[in-house]
């Protein structure tokens, strides 16, 4: 039996020197004591020393979630010799420690959490581990820039890859030449996209256009799945890199006689805009604000009057700055409206006017306007695909991932993998990222 | 020139031999200009008549094509070239030394990381289980980076360390991870899948039987700033980092140390405590090779300095603190215990006060944007408002950033917890009565306000570590205008050299999730640069061990029952 301090998340409110003394009576315990922070190394080295010298055959852990330190607790056991199956822990900080303040109060809830892990312990039987196949095959359903560069990862490494597409052909929108003029990485991405598409010639990989998956069955390294071409394929791990497309909350924003459009097709189709061209970001990611600020700056370069509402300008870190600064300096006029709700709540467009509610004017304003860009927030393709695999999603409809810091592209089904847009607002250069990541134990 | 050429026996090259008359040189620069590959240069002293004459750059003889431009350009007939007859490239390669390259055969399947952060870690962990090995090299004592000095990671507020520690416990357990601390890279030579590196590996003055007793630690009579609590705290000379720090042995800091090895023993406190005895003052400095396939360069950063935080107050008042003090501050293992309290009197502060943009986004110190502080005051301010300090504001000098997944519901929180938000510039700030006082131009009201504040958090931007460049150096490494490393928008790992790439912070200001992703796709990319016949996949990729993955993968074992 051994009660963690964990520096003072448990030890500053709960009163340890107790719980080791409560727990030595407990009925089966040979052994109770208390270390400082179990999970280090001295303390796991401290835990099979004990299993040793005692020859225990069941311990307990009092300390925090068996979701992320139990398989700690279980190396050390197996190193100690003891069955790492007959290991149990109470979650005495997560469930206790962290929710209540009284010393008392946690004190005792911590005995009982104690007493009942005491109690169960007995009642494990030791596991012994099974060799399972894995299949040596890669299902990725997308083929925009993540599923090929999630595919070069793969079949560089001799995986057999299988991509499904429901469109005609690879690559997504980076292939229309016009838009890639407004891209913030410029021509570079050309040369990535001309090195992932050379992927599709490897043997390796086999893409099925107009297709997608239909059911899923099996478990981690042995997923069965059933397209909707009706093939059926084995795989050991599933990558969902279905990417986004722009939402159709254009179609609500009500306009009469004015020219409205939205960014993505302004970039990728060339419209033409006017004399006055008014953008409104309801966007609000860096990647969207990037190209929408790159159109503005073609634009005003061309003599054009360009203005651009936003709520903050949230281009991060250090390679959009200068850019920026340049649509400053070009003399594109930004006008900043009110973080509370949507952008289009502080606009109103009434026939070649829009008056927008500016916080830095701190009144409103009103200028004359031909045509209206939305930056229009991209929607996430996971109406399907959440639906087959069981994926959970955010209000957004993006795909959740483990862990938002430590699991950014794992899900909780080990073996199925997000990356790209479908996990979130992302750039070209972002969804590329992602997708760099491989099977389990490759 | 490819190292791994089969035809190397075949091809041919010209070879030329220089012949440069110094007196006779007038130092106009033709042949230096015209030189196709750029092996000339101008002498730094001059010739009897004074000028500074041309010769061949130290080391690149051999790389003359005997082409005979430079004696066409010379109008003082100074230079000629001596053509020699052609020879294979084999043979060339011999001639300048290259013979070991050429008959190296398979590429190294070791790795180099160099930083210990969360980047050098989740790419040494993704490369250690696909197979490979990993030398992981960490100036400091201990690998964790800076997440470790975090107490919550925004935006959903989850322990930092609780989340980290386990990590950094699986990388110094992972038989194919050699952690390497106290260490740098001196140099590296050969081309991507054969590198060779030199490493200096520091004493460490403990060896690996340190159990933690410390008792050193209390009987050391040097006390120092602690740059684990971020200078607010208090450390020894014979010191652990952090209570979790991998490598969890104690190490002696040379420059505050009494003793000054080799030969002035003066003071030997510790030793006389220490019943192991794990402390030797005999150890030196060590030097050691690997050779490797692939480098990963995840240095991490620094924060800006105090000239910069000293026009905002910095260092003229106790209260005015950064924001990795204050992350310190609240920290339940930091110097206070988890108390928010004031450096000056240390009495509950009542009104905080937090500043963005310290140093970023201005022509003044820094242009760019360090990403991710308008998101941690954003925690920070909620940090305050859980530790009962009722009135919280942050001052944002710009934009409000909130551009990752679940940020905005951070500011939602934030706002709805009562942090009150404004927008301007501060103009003064100086101390009066105690607190400090601050004089700011609100931009949406567009009225100048002075208010009293009990503590100020600034939020310094994020700056390339110092010695960056140095490692640039030496790696041959591009940097960008702002001296981080330079990368491909396009794929941010990518370097300019095949063969070296770039995660987390080194490459510009990332955040926690972004660090990761760029670890593992460093490996991924790292990976291609491997020897095949020795990597050692089969243990892993034919199986599934279910009792490795443990709890992780009880979906599998209910498939299996």
């Amino acid at each position: 039996m051994f009660v963690c301090h964990c520096g003072s998340n448990i030890a500053g409110v709960a009163d340890v020197k107790e719980l080791v003394r409560f727990s030595g009576g407990l009925p089966g315990v040979v052994c109770a004591e208390d270390i400082p922070f179990a999970c280090s190394k001295a303390g796991l080295d401290r835990i099979a020393e004990v299993i040793k010298t005692n020859n225990l055959n069941r311990v307990v852990v009092a300390a925090c979630s068996p979701a992320t330190h139990l398989r700690f607790f279980q190396d050390a056991a197996r190193r100690a010799g003891l069955n790492p199956y007959l290991v149990e822990m109470a979650n005495i900080r997560n469930l206790d420690t962290w929710v209540h303040n009284d010393k008392v109060v946690a004190t005792e809830k911590a005995k009982d959490m104690i007493k009942m892990a005491v109690a169960k312990a007995p009642l494990m039987r030791p596991f012994r581990p099974e060799k399972l196949g894995i299949v040596k095959r890669a299902l990725i359903i997308g083929c925009g820039p993540a599923g090929l560069a999630a595919a070069n990862t793969l079949a560089n490494a001799g995986v057999e890859t299988i991509i499904v597409e429901l469109g005609d052909k690879c690559g997504g929108n980076y292939l229309n030449s016009f838009m890639i003029n407004y891209l913030p990485e410029g021509a570079r991405v050309r040369d990535t996209m001309d090195r992932l598409l050379k992927v599709l010639d490897n043997p390796r990989v086999r893409v099925y256009y107009g297709t997608t998956i239909k059911e899923v069955t099996g478990f981690t390294g042995n997923f069965h799945v059933t397209l909707t071409n009706g093939v059926e394929l084995d795989v050991g791990t599933i990558i969902v890199a279905t990417g986004a497309k722009p939402s159709d909350a254009v179609k609500q924003v009500i306009s009469d006689g004015l020219n409205v459009m939205t960014l993505h097709d302004l970039v990728s189709k060339g419209l033409s805009v006017g004399n006055d061209v008014l953008f409104i970001d309801l966007c609000g990611k860096p990647y969207c604000q990037a190209v929408m600020f790159n159109a503005a700056l073609a634009l005003r370069r061309a003599g054009r009057n360009v203005y651009v509402v936003v709520r903050d300008v949230m281009m991060v870190g250090t390679q959009y700055e200068d850019l920026y600064r340049e649509v400053r300096r070009a003399g594109v006029v930004i006008l900043r409206v009110p973080r509370d709700g949507d952008a289009m709540n502080h606009v109103a467009l009434n026939h070649d006017t829009a008056v927008i509610r500016d916080v830095e004017v701190g009144g409103e304003v009103s200028i004359h306007v031909d045509s209206v860009v939305l930056n229009i927030p991209m929607r996430p393709n996971s109406d399907e695909v959440s639906k087959v695999l069981r994926l959970s999603r955010d209000q957004e409809g993006f795909l959740m991932e483990a862990h938002p810091k430590l699991g950014p592209v794992d899900t909780m089904t080990p073996g199925i993998f997000i990356a790209g847009a479908v996990r979130a607002h992302r750039g070209f250069g972002e969804a590329v990222l992602e997708a760099m990541r491989r099977l389990p134990g490759h | 020139m490819s190292y791994r050429a089969l035809d190397a026996d075949r091809v041919k090259r010209p070879l030329g031999r220089l012949k440069i008359t110094p007196e006779m040189c007038i130092g106009d620069e033709l042949c230096v200009k015209r030189c196709p590959v750029n092996i000339l240069e101008l002498s730094e002293d001059t010739n009897p008549r004074g000028y500074h004459y041309v010769r061949v750059k130290p080391g690149r003889e051999l790389d003359c094509m005997a082409c005979g431009i430079c004696e066409r350009v010379c109008p003082t007939n100074a230079i000629y070239v001596e053509r020699e007859e052609e020879i294979t490239i084999r043979d060339y390669m011999a001639k300048i030394g290259e013979t070991k390259a050429l008959q190296e055969g398979p590429a190294s399947n070791r790795v180099l990381v160099i930083g210990g952060g969360i980047a050098g870690i989740e790419a040494a962990l993704a490369l250690a289980n696909m197979g490979y090995r990993v030398t992981l090299v960490e100036k400091s004592p201990a690998i964790g980076g800076k997440m470790t000095m975090l107490d919550k990671t925004f935006p959903t507020l989850d322990c930092s360390i609780c989340i980290e520690g386990p990590l950094m416990s699986d990388t110094s357990n992972n038989k194919n991870i050699e952690v390497l601390t106290l260490a740098e890279v001196m140099e590296l030579t050969g081309s991507p899948g054969h590198y060779k590196t030199k490493i200096l590996i520091k004493p460490r003055y403990v060896t690996d039987e340190c159990t933690k007793c410390g008792l050193c630690e209390e009987v050391c009579p040097v006390v120092a700033a602690s740059e684990y609590n971020a200078g607010i705290g208090l450390r020894k000379a014979i010191y652990l980092p952090f209570p979790q720090a991998e490598p969890g042995i104690y190490a002696i800091d040379p420059n505050l140390c009494l003793n000054k090895p080799p030969e002035n023993i003066v003071c030997n406190r510790c030793v006389s405590v220490c019943e192991p005895r794990t402390i030797l003052f005999t150890m030196m400095p060590r030097i050691i090779e690997r050779g490797v396939a692939a480098v990963i360069v995840a240095t991490g950063y620094e924060l800006e300095g105090t000239e910069v935080l000293g026009r905002y107050g910095y260092g003229k008042h106790p209260d005015v603190l950064t924001a990795m003090e204050f992350e310190r501050l609240v920290n339940a293992t930091g110097p206070s215990l988890g108390e928010v309290i004031k450096l000056s009197n240390h009495n509950h502060p009542r009104k905080v006060l937090f500043i963005s943009c310290i140093g970023s986004r201005t022509n003044k110190a820094n242009p760019y944007c360090s990403k991710v502080c308008c998101e941690y005051l954003l925690k920070q301010a909620i940090y305050a408002k859980n530790h009962g300090i009722e009135d919280v504001t942050i001052l944002y000098m710009n934009d409000v950033r909130t551009y990752g997944k679940g940020f905005e519901n951070l500011y939602q929180r934030a706002v709805e917890r009562g942090v009150r938000i404004v927008h301007g510039r501060p103009i003064v700030i100086s101390p009066v009565n105690g607190s400090i006082r601050i004089k700011y131009e609100d931009t949406r009201s567009r009225e100048v306000k002075v208010e009293d504040y009990d503590m100020v958090v600034l939020a310094p931007t994020i700056k390339p570590p110092s010695d960056l460049r140095k490692l640039a150096n030496i790696l041959s490494l591009e940097l960008d205008k702002y001296g981080f490393i330079k990368t491909n928008p396009a794929n941010p790992v990518e370097t300019n050299l095949p063969g070296i790439f770039a995660a987390g912070s080194a490459t510009g200001p990332t955040d926690i999730t972004e660090s990761v992703l760029m670890g593992l796709a460093a490996a991924a990319q790292a990976a291609s640069f491997m020897g095949r016949s020795t990597i050692e996949v089969e243990e892993f990729s034919e199986t599934i061990e279910t009792e490795k993955l443990g709890l992780a993968c009880s979906f599998a074992t209910a498939g299996v029952t």
